[in-house]
Protein backbone atom coordinates (compact mmCIF):
# COMPACT_ATOMS: atom_id res chain seq x y z
CA UNK A 1 0.00 0.00 0.00
CA UNK A 2 2.97 2.38 1.17
CA UNK A 3 4.64 1.90 -2.50
CA UNK A 4 1.05 2.63 -3.50
CA UNK A 5 0.64 5.76 -2.15
CA UNK A 6 4.20 6.60 -2.62
CA UNK A 7 3.55 5.91 -6.82
CA UNK A 8 0.70 8.14 -6.65
CA UNK A 9 2.13 10.78 -5.21
CA UNK A 10 4.63 10.83 -7.72
CA UNK A 11 2.27 11.22 -10.62
CA UNK A 12 0.89 13.94 -8.46
CA UNK A 13 3.52 16.68 -8.49
CA UNK A 14 3.90 17.05 -12.33
CA UNK A 15 0.37 17.05 -12.67
CA UNK A 16 0.36 20.19 -9.93
CA UNK A 17 3.27 21.66 -11.92
CA UNK A 18 1.48 20.65 -15.18
CA UNK A 19 -1.54 22.75 -14.06
CA UNK A 20 -0.10 25.44 -12.61
CA UNK A 21 1.74 26.46 -16.18
CA UNK A 22 -1.83 25.99 -17.72
CA UNK A 23 -3.14 28.14 -15.29
CA UNK A 24 -0.82 30.98 -15.84
CA UNK A 25 -0.60 30.86 -19.26
CA UNK A 26 -4.63 30.84 -19.44
CA UNK A 27 -4.59 34.08 -16.56
CA UNK A 28 -1.74 36.16 -19.54
CA UNK A 29 -3.80 35.12 -22.58
CA UNK A 30 -6.13 38.08 -22.41
CA UNK A 31 -4.20 41.29 -24.28
CA UNK A 32 -3.03 43.73 -21.69
CA UNK A 33 -2.51 43.00 -17.83
CA UNK A 34 -4.10 44.53 -14.78
CA UNK A 35 -2.62 47.82 -14.84
CA UNK A 36 -3.67 48.56 -18.38
CA UNK A 37 -6.69 47.82 -17.44
CA UNK A 38 -6.79 50.38 -15.09
CA UNK A 39 -5.16 53.24 -17.53
CA UNK A 40 -8.08 52.01 -20.42
CA UNK A 41 -10.51 52.51 -17.18
CA UNK A 42 -8.97 55.83 -15.88
CA UNK A 43 -8.66 57.16 -19.41
CA UNK A 44 -12.54 56.59 -20.49
CA UNK A 45 -13.54 58.57 -17.26
CA UNK A 46 -11.48 61.57 -18.73
CA UNK A 47 -8.63 60.83 -16.05
CA UNK A 48 -5.36 61.85 -16.39
CA UNK A 49 -2.48 58.89 -16.22
CA UNK A 50 1.11 59.53 -14.92
CA UNK A 51 2.60 57.18 -17.40
CA UNK A 52 5.51 57.76 -15.19
CA UNK A 53 4.05 56.13 -12.58
CA UNK A 54 2.13 53.50 -14.42
CA UNK A 55 5.84 52.08 -15.79
CA UNK A 56 7.02 52.28 -12.23
CA UNK A 57 4.08 50.03 -11.08
CA UNK A 58 4.86 47.84 -13.89
CA UNK A 59 8.47 47.02 -13.03
CA UNK A 60 7.50 46.91 -9.39
CA UNK A 61 5.36 44.23 -9.55
CA UNK A 62 7.41 42.49 -12.10
CA UNK A 63 4.74 42.86 -14.93
CA UNK A 64 8.11 43.56 -17.45
CA UNK A 65 9.69 40.63 -17.04
CA UNK A 66 9.62 37.99 -20.17
CA UNK A 67 6.31 35.20 -19.18
CA UNK A 68 8.84 32.58 -17.82
CA UNK A 69 10.27 34.28 -15.47
CA UNK A 70 6.95 35.71 -13.93
CA UNK A 71 6.00 32.37 -14.04
CA UNK A 72 8.81 31.02 -12.00
CA UNK A 73 8.76 33.95 -9.70
CA UNK A 74 5.66 32.83 -9.07
CA UNK A 75 5.71 29.01 -8.40
CA UNK A 76 8.69 29.76 -6.14
CA UNK A 77 6.16 32.11 -4.13
CA UNK A 78 3.35 29.38 -3.77
CA UNK A 79 5.90 27.04 -2.87
CA UNK A 80 6.94 28.85 -0.01
CA UNK A 81 3.90 29.90 1.05
CA UNK A 82 3.48 33.25 -0.92
CA UNK A 83 0.65 33.74 -3.07
CA UNK A 84 1.51 36.90 -4.49
CA UNK A 85 0.03 40.14 -5.10
CA UNK A 86 -3.00 41.36 -5.05
CA UNK A 87 -3.44 44.74 -7.29
CA UNK A 88 -6.92 44.95 -6.97
CA UNK A 89 -6.81 45.46 -3.11
CA UNK A 90 -2.97 46.41 -2.96
CA UNK A 91 -2.22 43.75 -0.20
CA UNK A 92 -0.73 40.19 -0.04
CA UNK A 93 -3.16 37.63 -1.47
CA UNK A 94 -2.99 35.72 2.02
CA UNK A 95 -4.32 38.64 3.47
CA UNK A 96 -6.90 39.29 0.89
CA UNK A 97 -8.13 35.76 1.24
CA UNK A 98 -8.12 35.42 4.87
CA UNK A 99 -11.03 34.33 6.46
CA UNK A 100 -12.37 33.19 3.30
CA UNK A 101 -10.79 30.29 3.02
CA UNK A 102 -11.51 28.75 6.04
CA UNK A 103 -15.19 29.76 5.39
CA UNK A 104 -15.45 28.01 1.98
CA UNK A 105 -14.01 24.83 3.27
CA UNK A 106 -16.33 24.91 6.60
CA UNK A 107 -18.86 25.34 3.90
CA UNK A 108 -17.51 22.90 1.21
CA UNK A 109 -17.04 20.33 4.34
CA UNK A 110 -20.24 20.19 5.59
CA UNK A 111 -22.41 20.61 2.54
CA UNK A 112 -20.52 16.92 1.51
CA UNK A 113 -21.28 15.68 4.75
CA UNK A 114 -24.75 16.72 4.22
CA UNK A 115 -25.02 15.46 0.74
CA UNK A 116 -23.65 12.11 2.14
CA UNK A 117 -25.64 11.81 4.94
CA UNK A 118 -29.14 12.19 3.16
CA UNK A 119 -28.28 10.27 -0.22
CA UNK A 120 -26.88 7.16 1.59
CA UNK A 121 -29.82 6.14 3.64
CA UNK A 122 -31.85 7.51 0.68
CA UNK A 123 -30.00 5.22 -2.20
CA UNK A 124 -29.97 1.90 0.34
CA UNK A 125 -33.52 1.93 1.32
CA UNK A 126 -34.61 3.06 -2.25
CA UNK A 127 -32.02 0.06 -3.83
CA UNK A 128 -33.79 -2.26 -0.79
CA UNK A 129 -37.28 -1.11 -1.32
CA UNK A 130 -37.11 -0.67 -5.08
CA UNK A 131 -40.45 0.71 -6.88
CA UNK A 132 -42.14 0.94 -3.26
CA UNK A 133 -44.43 4.05 -2.92
CA UNK A 134 -40.96 5.44 -0.67
CA UNK A 135 -38.90 4.60 -3.23
CA UNK A 136 -40.93 6.56 -6.19
CA UNK A 137 -41.19 9.41 -3.50
CA UNK A 138 -37.72 10.10 -2.32
CA UNK A 139 -36.44 9.62 -6.25
CA UNK A 140 -38.75 12.29 -6.65
CA UNK A 141 -37.39 14.43 -3.93
CA UNK A 142 -34.09 14.18 -5.31
CA UNK A 143 -34.94 15.24 -8.86
CA UNK A 144 -36.79 18.16 -7.29
CA UNK A 145 -34.12 18.93 -5.87
CA UNK A 146 -31.62 18.12 -8.92
CA UNK A 147 -33.84 20.20 -10.97
CA UNK A 148 -34.74 23.26 -8.52
CA UNK A 149 -31.71 26.15 -9.82
CA UNK A 150 -29.88 26.71 -6.94
CA UNK A 151 -30.60 30.33 -6.87
CA UNK A 152 -34.30 29.83 -6.39
CA UNK A 153 -33.93 28.04 -3.80
CA UNK A 154 -31.84 29.95 -1.97
CA UNK A 155 -34.06 32.82 -2.17
CA UNK A 156 -36.61 30.90 -0.88
CA UNK A 157 -34.92 29.13 1.79
CA UNK A 158 -33.13 33.04 2.51
CA UNK A 159 -36.83 34.15 3.08
CA UNK A 160 -38.14 30.98 5.05
CA UNK A 161 -35.20 31.67 7.60
CA UNK A 162 -35.39 35.11 8.33
CA UNK A 163 -39.45 35.05 8.73
CA UNK A 164 -39.67 31.81 10.32
CA UNK A 165 -36.43 31.46 12.35
CA UNK A 166 -35.69 35.20 12.25
CA UNK A 167 -32.14 34.93 10.85
CA UNK A 168 -30.52 37.60 8.88
CA UNK A 169 -30.26 37.82 5.31
CA UNK A 170 -27.47 36.49 3.35
CA UNK A 171 -24.24 36.10 4.77
CA UNK A 172 -22.20 33.45 6.86
CA UNK A 173 -22.62 35.22 10.25
CA UNK A 174 -24.50 38.23 11.72
CA UNK A 175 -22.64 41.77 10.82
CA UNK A 176 -21.98 42.54 14.28
CA UNK A 177 -19.05 39.67 13.83
CA UNK A 178 -17.69 40.29 10.53
CA UNK A 179 -13.99 40.96 10.95
CA UNK A 180 -14.01 40.15 14.52
CA UNK A 181 -11.46 37.60 16.05
CA UNK A 182 -13.04 34.07 15.77
CA UNK A 183 -15.25 33.58 19.35
CA UNK A 184 -17.95 31.39 20.45
CA UNK A 185 -20.69 33.81 19.57
CA UNK A 186 -19.20 34.19 16.35
CA UNK A 187 -18.87 30.75 15.78
CA UNK A 188 -22.77 29.79 16.90
CA UNK A 189 -23.73 33.14 14.38
CA UNK A 190 -21.64 31.19 11.71
CA UNK A 191 -23.58 27.97 12.36
CA UNK A 192 -27.28 29.53 12.32
CA UNK A 193 -26.65 31.25 9.13
CA UNK A 194 -24.78 28.11 7.33
CA UNK A 195 -27.82 25.71 6.92
CA UNK A 196 -29.26 27.96 3.71
CA UNK A 197 -26.13 27.54 1.90
CA UNK A 198 -25.60 24.01 2.66
CA UNK A 199 -29.01 22.75 1.26
CA UNK A 200 -28.65 25.03 -1.69
CA UNK A 201 -25.42 23.63 -2.32
CA UNK A 202 -26.57 20.17 -1.34
CA UNK A 203 -29.43 19.32 -2.77
CA UNK A 204 -28.02 19.60 -6.36
CA UNK A 205 -25.56 16.81 -5.66
CA UNK A 206 -28.07 14.60 -3.31
CA UNK A 207 -30.10 13.21 -6.73
CA UNK A 208 -27.06 12.34 -8.34
CA UNK A 209 -25.50 10.25 -5.68
CA UNK A 210 -28.80 8.47 -4.57
CA UNK A 211 -29.61 7.38 -8.15
CA UNK A 212 -25.65 6.28 -8.54
CA UNK A 213 -25.82 4.00 -5.03
CA UNK A 214 -29.21 2.68 -5.80
CA UNK A 215 -28.48 1.35 -9.23
CA UNK A 216 -25.00 0.02 -7.72
CA UNK A 217 -26.49 -2.10 -4.87
CA UNK A 218 -29.23 -3.43 -7.30
CA UNK A 219 -26.63 -4.84 -8.92
CA UNK A 220 -24.89 -6.37 -6.14
CA UNK A 221 -28.36 -7.74 -4.47
CA UNK A 222 -28.82 -9.62 -7.94
CA UNK A 223 -25.94 -11.43 -7.71
CA UNK A 224 -25.46 -14.74 -6.75
CA UNK A 225 -23.67 -14.66 -3.74
CA UNK A 226 -26.19 -12.49 -2.07
CA UNK A 227 -28.75 -15.21 -2.96
CA UNK A 228 -27.06 -18.01 -1.52
CA UNK A 229 -26.01 -15.85 1.45
CA UNK A 230 -29.72 -15.31 1.96
CA UNK A 231 -31.19 -18.99 1.02
CA UNK A 232 -28.31 -20.47 3.32
CA UNK A 233 -30.44 -18.21 5.89
CA UNK A 234 -27.62 -15.40 6.50
CA UNK A 235 -29.85 -12.27 8.20
CA UNK A 236 -30.99 -9.70 5.56
CA UNK A 237 -29.04 -7.11 7.32
CA UNK A 238 -25.92 -9.13 7.49
CA UNK A 239 -26.82 -9.95 3.89
CA UNK A 240 -26.86 -6.62 2.95
CA UNK A 241 -23.82 -4.61 4.43
CA UNK A 242 -21.16 -7.53 4.79
CA UNK A 243 -20.57 -6.68 1.17
CA UNK A 244 -23.11 -5.47 -0.98
CA UNK A 245 -23.03 -2.52 0.22
CA UNK A 246 -19.26 -2.38 0.59
CA UNK A 247 -18.83 -2.94 -2.81
CA UNK A 248 -21.42 -0.37 -4.32
CA UNK A 249 -19.68 1.93 -2.35
CA UNK A 250 -16.68 2.24 -4.97
CA UNK A 251 -18.14 4.78 -7.30
CA UNK A 252 -19.60 6.39 -4.20
CA UNK A 253 -15.80 6.93 -3.11
CA UNK A 254 -14.89 7.39 -6.41
CA UNK A 255 -16.89 10.61 -6.71
CA UNK A 256 -15.08 12.36 -3.63
CA UNK A 257 -12.47 13.62 -6.58
CA UNK A 258 -15.27 15.71 -8.50
CA UNK A 259 -17.11 16.76 -5.62
CA UNK A 260 -14.30 18.51 -3.66
CA UNK A 261 -13.23 21.17 -6.80
CA UNK A 262 -17.28 20.90 -8.03
CA UNK A 263 -18.53 21.93 -4.32
CA UNK A 264 -16.08 25.03 -4.26
CA UNK A 265 -16.67 26.21 -7.70
CA UNK A 266 -20.11 25.24 -8.10
CA UNK A 267 -21.13 27.22 -5.15
CA UNK A 268 -19.74 30.48 -6.43
CA UNK A 269 -22.78 31.71 -7.66
CA UNK A 270 -25.11 30.86 -4.61
CA UNK A 271 -22.45 32.47 -2.78
CA UNK A 272 -23.12 35.99 -4.98
CA UNK A 273 -26.98 35.52 -4.01
CA UNK A 274 -26.11 34.72 -0.18
CA UNK A 275 -23.32 37.36 -0.12
CA UNK A 276 -21.74 34.92 1.30
CA UNK A 277 -18.10 35.82 2.57
CA UNK A 278 -16.38 32.80 0.52
CA UNK A 279 -13.73 32.35 -2.10
CA UNK A 280 -16.48 31.94 -4.74
CA UNK A 281 -17.41 35.52 -6.02
CA UNK A 282 -13.58 36.74 -5.13
CA UNK A 283 -12.53 34.58 -7.96
CA UNK A 284 -15.06 36.07 -10.62
CA UNK A 285 -13.86 39.58 -9.50
CA UNK A 286 -10.56 38.65 -9.74
CA UNK A 287 -10.94 36.91 -13.54
CA UNK A 288 -12.77 39.96 -14.56
CA UNK A 289 -10.15 42.62 -13.30
CA UNK A 290 -7.06 40.31 -14.39
CA UNK A 291 -5.58 40.80 -10.80
CA UNK A 292 -3.44 37.72 -12.18
CA UNK A 293 -2.11 36.53 -8.88
CA UNK A 294 -5.46 36.38 -6.87
CA UNK A 295 -7.20 34.98 -9.59
CA UNK A 296 -3.90 32.23 -10.40
CA UNK A 297 -3.65 31.38 -6.55
CA UNK A 298 -7.73 30.67 -6.53
CA UNK A 299 -7.08 28.32 -9.44
CA UNK A 300 -4.05 26.59 -8.37
CA UNK A 301 -6.29 26.02 -5.11
CA UNK A 302 -9.16 24.87 -6.81
CA UNK A 303 -6.82 22.29 -9.20
CA UNK A 304 -4.77 21.09 -5.84
CA UNK A 305 -8.33 20.29 -4.57
CA UNK A 306 -8.96 18.19 -7.61
CA UNK A 307 -5.83 16.21 -7.40
CA UNK A 308 -5.98 16.15 -3.60
CA UNK A 309 -9.29 14.64 -4.26
CA UNK A 310 -8.73 12.38 -6.64
CA UNK A 311 -5.64 11.14 -4.90
CA UNK A 312 -7.91 10.58 -1.49
CA UNK A 313 -10.78 8.53 -3.33
CA UNK A 314 -8.03 6.34 -5.22
CA UNK A 315 -6.45 5.53 -1.58
CA UNK A 316 -9.92 4.78 0.02
CA UNK A 317 -10.70 2.75 -3.43
CA UNK A 318 -7.50 0.68 -2.72
CA UNK A 319 -8.05 -0.12 0.30
CA UNK A 320 -11.62 -0.92 0.07
CA UNK A 321 -11.18 -3.10 -2.99
CA UNK A 322 -7.74 -3.72 -4.08
CA UNK A 323 -9.08 -6.57 -6.89
CA UNK A 324 -7.98 -6.92 -10.62
CA UNK A 325 -10.00 -5.52 -13.06
CA UNK A 326 -10.65 -9.16 -15.52
CA UNK A 327 -9.70 -7.77 -18.95
CA UNK A 328 -7.60 -5.14 -17.72
CA UNK A 329 -3.82 -5.61 -19.39
CA UNK A 330 -0.95 -5.76 -16.51
CA UNK A 331 2.58 -5.00 -17.71
CA UNK A 332 3.95 -6.45 -14.21
CA UNK B 1 12.79 -24.21 7.29
CA UNK B 2 15.02 -26.57 4.87
CA UNK B 3 17.82 -25.78 3.05
CA UNK B 4 16.75 -26.71 -0.50
CA UNK B 5 13.82 -25.08 -2.01
CA UNK B 6 13.62 -22.40 -5.05
CA UNK B 7 14.82 -18.82 -4.64
CA UNK B 8 13.85 -16.29 -6.37
CA UNK B 9 15.10 -12.57 -7.13
CA UNK B 10 13.50 -8.99 -8.02
CA UNK B 11 14.82 -8.16 -12.01
CA UNK B 12 16.77 -5.59 -11.70
CA UNK B 13 15.01 -3.94 -14.73
CA UNK B 14 12.21 -3.85 -13.34
CA UNK B 15 13.55 -2.22 -9.61
CA UNK B 16 15.42 0.11 -10.96
CA UNK B 17 12.78 2.37 -12.73
CA UNK B 18 11.22 2.97 -8.97
CA UNK B 19 14.58 3.50 -7.46
CA UNK B 20 14.72 6.10 -10.41
CA UNK B 21 11.38 7.60 -9.84
CA UNK B 22 12.34 7.39 -5.30
CA UNK B 23 15.04 9.71 -6.29
CA UNK B 24 13.34 12.24 -8.57
CA UNK B 25 10.83 12.20 -6.20
CA UNK B 26 12.88 12.86 -3.25
CA UNK B 27 15.06 15.72 -5.13
CA UNK B 28 12.04 17.15 -6.22
CA UNK B 29 10.62 17.72 -2.48
CA UNK B 30 13.92 18.10 -0.53
CA UNK B 31 15.92 20.18 -3.43
CA UNK B 32 13.72 23.49 -1.80
CA UNK B 33 14.39 22.59 1.62
CA UNK B 34 17.26 24.77 2.20
CA UNK B 35 15.20 27.74 1.14
CA UNK B 36 11.91 27.15 3.36
CA UNK B 37 13.26 27.12 6.73
CA UNK B 38 11.25 30.35 7.33
CA UNK B 39 7.88 29.23 6.45
CA UNK B 40 7.19 26.28 8.64
CA UNK B 41 4.17 24.78 6.86
CA UNK B 42 5.47 24.33 3.16
CA UNK B 43 8.74 22.89 5.12
CA UNK B 44 6.75 20.68 7.00
CA UNK B 45 4.93 19.46 3.66
CA UNK B 46 7.84 19.18 1.37
CA UNK B 47 9.77 17.42 4.45
CA UNK B 48 7.47 14.92 5.27
CA UNK B 49 7.45 14.27 1.61
CA UNK B 50 11.14 14.04 1.05
CA UNK B 51 11.71 11.61 3.91
CA UNK B 52 8.36 9.01 2.36
CA UNK B 53 10.05 9.55 -0.54
CA UNK B 54 13.40 8.47 1.15
CA UNK B 55 12.05 5.06 2.39
CA UNK B 56 10.06 4.57 -0.74
CA UNK B 57 13.66 4.34 -2.76
CA UNK B 58 15.58 2.40 0.76
CA UNK B 59 12.39 -0.27 0.05
CA UNK B 60 13.19 -0.40 -3.74
CA UNK B 61 16.51 -0.98 -3.05
CA UNK B 62 16.05 -4.08 -0.35
CA UNK B 63 13.78 -5.13 -2.73
CA UNK B 64 16.94 -5.52 -5.29
CA UNK B 65 19.10 -7.28 -2.71
CA UNK B 66 16.11 -9.32 -1.71
CA UNK B 67 16.31 -13.56 -2.32
CA UNK B 68 12.96 -15.14 -1.80
CA UNK B 69 13.48 -18.72 -1.08
CA UNK B 70 10.59 -21.16 -1.16
CA UNK B 71 10.03 -24.62 -0.34
CA UNK B 72 7.74 -27.18 1.34
CA UNK B 73 8.16 -25.81 5.03
CA UNK B 74 6.97 -22.13 4.10
CA UNK B 75 8.61 -19.20 2.75
CA UNK B 76 11.11 -16.70 3.81
CA UNK B 77 13.10 -13.65 2.45
CA UNK B 78 16.96 -12.80 2.85
CA UNK B 79 19.01 -10.13 2.22
CA UNK B 80 17.03 -6.64 2.20
CA UNK B 81 15.59 -7.66 5.96
CA UNK B 82 15.09 -11.28 6.57
CA UNK B 83 11.65 -13.13 7.36
CA UNK B 84 10.46 -16.35 7.85
CA UNK B 85 6.71 -17.36 7.75
CA UNK B 86 6.15 -21.51 7.79
CA UNK B 87 3.00 -22.84 6.23
CA UNK B 88 2.34 -24.56 9.61
CA UNK B 89 2.19 -21.39 11.26
CA UNK B 90 1.03 -18.90 8.32
CA UNK B 91 -2.20 -17.08 9.62
CA UNK B 92 -3.23 -14.82 6.68
CA UNK B 93 -2.40 -14.30 2.91
CA UNK B 94 -3.97 -11.54 0.98
CA UNK B 95 -3.35 -10.77 -2.74
CA UNK B 96 -4.30 -7.31 -3.72
CA UNK B 97 -3.84 -5.63 -7.18
CA UNK B 98 -2.89 -1.96 -7.33
CA UNK B 99 -3.28 0.27 -10.51
CA UNK B 100 -2.54 4.23 -10.15
CA UNK B 101 -4.43 4.31 -13.72
CA UNK B 102 -8.12 5.74 -13.27
CA UNK B 103 -9.25 2.64 -15.40
CA UNK B 104 -6.91 0.34 -13.00
CA UNK B 105 -5.08 -1.07 -15.90
CA UNK B 106 -1.04 -1.80 -15.79
CA UNK B 107 -0.91 -2.40 -11.94
CA UNK B 108 0.77 -4.70 -10.13
CA UNK B 109 0.40 -7.31 -7.23
CA UNK B 110 1.35 -7.45 -3.66
CA UNK B 111 1.30 -10.83 -1.56
CA UNK B 112 1.15 -10.92 2.09
CA UNK B 113 2.18 -13.70 4.06
CA UNK B 114 1.53 -13.24 7.76
CA UNK B 115 3.23 -15.77 10.21
CA UNK B 116 3.44 -15.94 13.96
CA UNK B 117 6.93 -15.03 13.77
CA UNK B 118 6.45 -11.94 11.29
CA UNK B 119 4.87 -11.10 7.52
CA UNK B 120 6.12 -11.21 4.14
CA UNK B 121 5.30 -8.42 1.38
CA UNK B 122 6.22 -10.01 -2.27
CA UNK B 123 5.67 -7.47 -5.12
CA UNK B 124 4.85 -9.11 -8.20
CA UNK B 125 7.86 -7.64 -9.73
CA UNK B 126 9.68 -11.07 -8.63
CA UNK B 127 10.79 -13.21 -10.93
CA UNK B 128 8.43 -16.19 -10.35
CA UNK B 129 6.06 -14.31 -8.37
CA UNK B 130 3.11 -17.00 -9.57
CA UNK B 131 4.96 -19.73 -8.42
CA UNK B 132 5.24 -18.18 -4.79
CA UNK B 133 1.37 -17.13 -4.71
CA UNK B 134 0.19 -20.40 -6.18
CA UNK B 135 2.37 -21.86 -3.05
CA UNK B 136 0.79 -19.50 -0.49
CA UNK B 137 -2.62 -19.51 -1.59
CA UNK B 138 -2.04 -23.88 -2.01
CA UNK B 139 -0.82 -23.67 1.66
CA UNK B 140 -3.48 -21.43 3.04
CA UNK B 141 -6.43 -23.76 1.22
CA UNK B 142 -4.95 -26.60 2.56
CA UNK B 143 -4.66 -25.12 5.93
CA UNK B 144 -8.69 -23.91 5.61
CA UNK B 145 -7.67 -20.26 6.33
CA UNK B 146 -9.91 -17.92 5.40
CA UNK B 147 -9.57 -15.93 2.42
CA UNK B 148 -11.16 -12.32 1.22
CA UNK B 149 -13.02 -12.77 -1.83
CA UNK B 150 -10.68 -10.03 -3.04
CA UNK B 151 -7.74 -12.39 -2.66
CA UNK B 152 -9.43 -14.89 -4.58
CA UNK B 153 -10.45 -12.95 -7.71
CA UNK B 154 -6.79 -11.68 -7.37
CA UNK B 155 -5.33 -14.95 -7.46
CA UNK B 156 -8.19 -16.67 -9.98
CA UNK B 157 -6.72 -13.64 -12.18
CA UNK B 158 -3.03 -14.13 -11.89
CA UNK B 159 -3.89 -18.07 -12.89
CA UNK B 160 -5.63 -16.98 -15.78
CA UNK B 161 -2.88 -15.10 -16.65
CA UNK B 162 -4.52 -11.23 -16.59
CA UNK B 163 -1.39 -10.54 -14.70
CA UNK B 164 1.19 -11.20 -17.55
CA UNK B 165 5.00 -10.19 -17.84
CA UNK B 166 6.18 -8.80 -21.41
CA UNK B 167 8.31 -12.00 -21.92
CA UNK B 168 6.06 -14.59 -20.63
CA UNK B 169 2.87 -16.04 -22.54
CA UNK B 170 -0.45 -15.70 -21.57
CA UNK B 171 -1.45 -19.37 -20.02
CA UNK B 172 -5.27 -18.50 -21.86
CA UNK B 173 -6.72 -16.49 -24.08
CA UNK B 174 -7.74 -12.64 -22.79
CA UNK B 175 -11.24 -12.15 -21.95
CA UNK B 176 -12.83 -9.83 -24.18
CA UNK B 177 -14.06 -6.63 -21.89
Amino acid sequence: MFAYVMRRIMIMIPTLLAVSLIVFVIIQLPPGDYLSNQIAELQARGENVDQSKIEFLRRHYGLDRPMHEQYLLWVWGLLQGDLGYSFEYNMPVSEVVGDRLFLTFLLSFSTIVFTWLVSFPIGVYSATHQYSWTDHGLTFLGFLGLATPNFLLALVLLYVGNVWFGTSIGGLMDDRYIGQPMSWGKFLSVLEHLWVPVIVIGTAGTAGMIRRLRANLLDELRKQYVITARAKGLHPFRALVKYPLRMSLNPFIADIGNLLPQVVSGAAIVAVVLSLPTTGPMLLEALQSQDMYLAGSFLMFLSALTIVGVLLSDLALAALDPRIRLGASTSR
Amino acid sequence: MTGGGRTFRYEASRVLPDIARGLAGFAVTAGPLPWLLASPIPLFILGGLSLAFAIFTIGAVRRLRTVVRLDETGISTSGGGGATVSWNDMQAVDLSYFSTRRDRERGWMQLRVRGNTGTIRIDSSLDGFRTVADSAIAAASARELPMTETTLANMAALSAGELHRPHEPVTQPRRRR
